[in-house]
């Protein structure tokens, strides 16, 4: 029989949780007693098998539904309940605006078909990255560059909308608001990262929050038909109550 | 998972970054799974129990003390969701216990699911204090004072419950051929 004090010792050193000080002593034991080694042995191989059995995998999707069902806070103690009934409308808006880019870019033309829903995030992606940076017909355009956030804005006119489409870089979360003429009133968002968070949204006045480099794109819409001439679009940027950007952007005229 | 990370990564989920949120759901959506699933030995009550702990751990965020290891608080969460789950099913009806294989290289995959399905037999025999402490030493990998902490135990009881368990353990697996006598 072990003494229980020899089997607390062979199931620590099992767990590799021996102190330094009891190893002299349990090596001694087990020169000595062939009981004691057989009892280690046996422990060990227990020990191993269930230490070698492989994680098992969770069922694919799991992350997925995990991430749909957890809503955060979101800063300044805003919900988010905006946001969640807002996207289905900004997606049906994303398809418009796509559609208009669509027919004027020749390099959208093999994507324009049935799926085109289906890949809205990448629609919205292609359309940051190609026109927004490079695009001719940009009524106008901000460049941002200050500590902390960098990147662009610019103003694209899609008949009755009108496309804002950042490209920022943060290091950390910064509050986005965008305050547009009352002519203008906001129309929907495509996030293709799903990261933004809407906090406020009033007219052409919406608040959000943006982290890290993520392409989105604001649509602004107006009555249809109705010339809208020459109009503003403040665009603020700041963290903590702290002014990082200030700048407008014009419709034309 | 260092705790440092893990506290950053939760300022930023209260900050209400979603970013932060898919880290720490992906560091730990699998350690939670195989809780999960050793304690209750269904793979499907297992994924349905991860989610409920995202959901308690992130209802509750606010309310984590950074004293302590987050990991432990999840574990914690996770086996105490488990032990519930198995006591409802306990009074419902009689498991029918699924089996996954584990494990990421094919040609072991049966040997696996054959070995797993011995080991897994054995644990559900054990009574929960004991499949409990086991479950965190060997399929969690915690040391016995990470142990001690999830389940709010002294470390000489972890240590003594493990012993018996394993004591338990061997038998199951002699009887089943997988350890000699």
């Amino acid at each position: 029989m072990i003494e229980e004090r020899i089997a607390d010792m062979i199931q620590a050193d099992v767990d590799g949780e021996l102190p330094a000080a009891s190893r002299a002593e349990l090596d001694a034991v087990l020169a000595q007693s062939g009981e004691a080694r057989r009892f280690r042995d046996e422990m060990m191989r227990v020990a191993r098998l269930m230490n070698e059995l492989p994680p098992i995998d969770p069922p694919p999707g799991l992350t997925r539904r995990i991430l749909d069902r957890i809503q955060l806070p979101s800063p300044e103690g805003w919900h988010s309940r905006v946001a969640a009934w807002m996207r289905p409308a900004s997606y049906g808006m994303a398809v418009a605006a796509g559609v208009v880019i669509g027919i004027g870019v020749a390099n959208f033309a093999p994507r324009f078909d049935a799926d085109i829903a289906a890949d809205l995030p990448g629609l919205v992606g292609t359309m940051v990255d190609r026109s927004a940076l490079q695009a001719p017909n940009a009524a106008d355009r901000m460049v941002i560059d200050r500590p902390g956030v960098r990147g662009e804005a610019v103003l694209v006119p899609l008949g009755d909308i009108w496309s804002l489409q950042f490209s920022l870089n943060t290091s950390n979360p910064v509050e986005i608001r965008v305050s547009a003429d009352p002519a203008l009133r906001f129309g929907g968002l495509a996030d293709p990262e799903s990261e933004l968070r809407i906090v406020e949204v009033s007219g052409g006045d919406v608040r959000l929050v943006h982290e890290g480099r993520h392409p989105f794109v604001l649509y602004l819409q107006t009555e249809s038909g109705r010339d809208v001439g020459s109009r503003d679009i403040a665009v603020f940027i700041g963290r903590d109550g702290e002014t990082l950007f200030e700048g407008r952007l014009q419709t034309g005229g | 998972m260092s705790n440092n990370r893990d506290h950053a990564l939760i300022k930023r989920c209260l900050r209400g970054d979603r970013m932060a949120l898919g880290e720490l759901v992906t560091s730990y959506e699998r350690p939670v799974f195989n809780v999960a699933y050793r304690i209750l030995g269904n793979p499907d009550d297992a994924a349905d129990i991860t989610q409920i702990v995202f959901l308690r751990v992130f209802e509750r965020l606010d309310q984590y003390n950074p004293k302590y290891k987050f990991f432990s608080w999840i574990y914690r969460i996770a086996i105490n969701e488990s032990i519930n789950q198995r006591n409802r099913d306990r009074h419902e009806q009689p498991l029918e216990e699924e089996r996954v294989a584990g494990g990421s290289h094919p040609e072991d995959a049966l040997q696996n699911a054959q070995l797993s399905d011995v080991i897994q037999d054995g644990l559900m025999t054990l009574q929960e204090d004991y499949r409990t402490v086991v479950v965190l030493r060997h399929f969690s990998e915690l040391s016995y004072r990470d142990i001690a902490e999830v389940l709010n135990i002294p470390e000489k009881t972890v240590k003594s419950r493990l012993y018996s368990a394993r004591q338990l353990m061997k038998v199951q697996l002699r009887e089943q051929g997988v350890v000699q006598r």
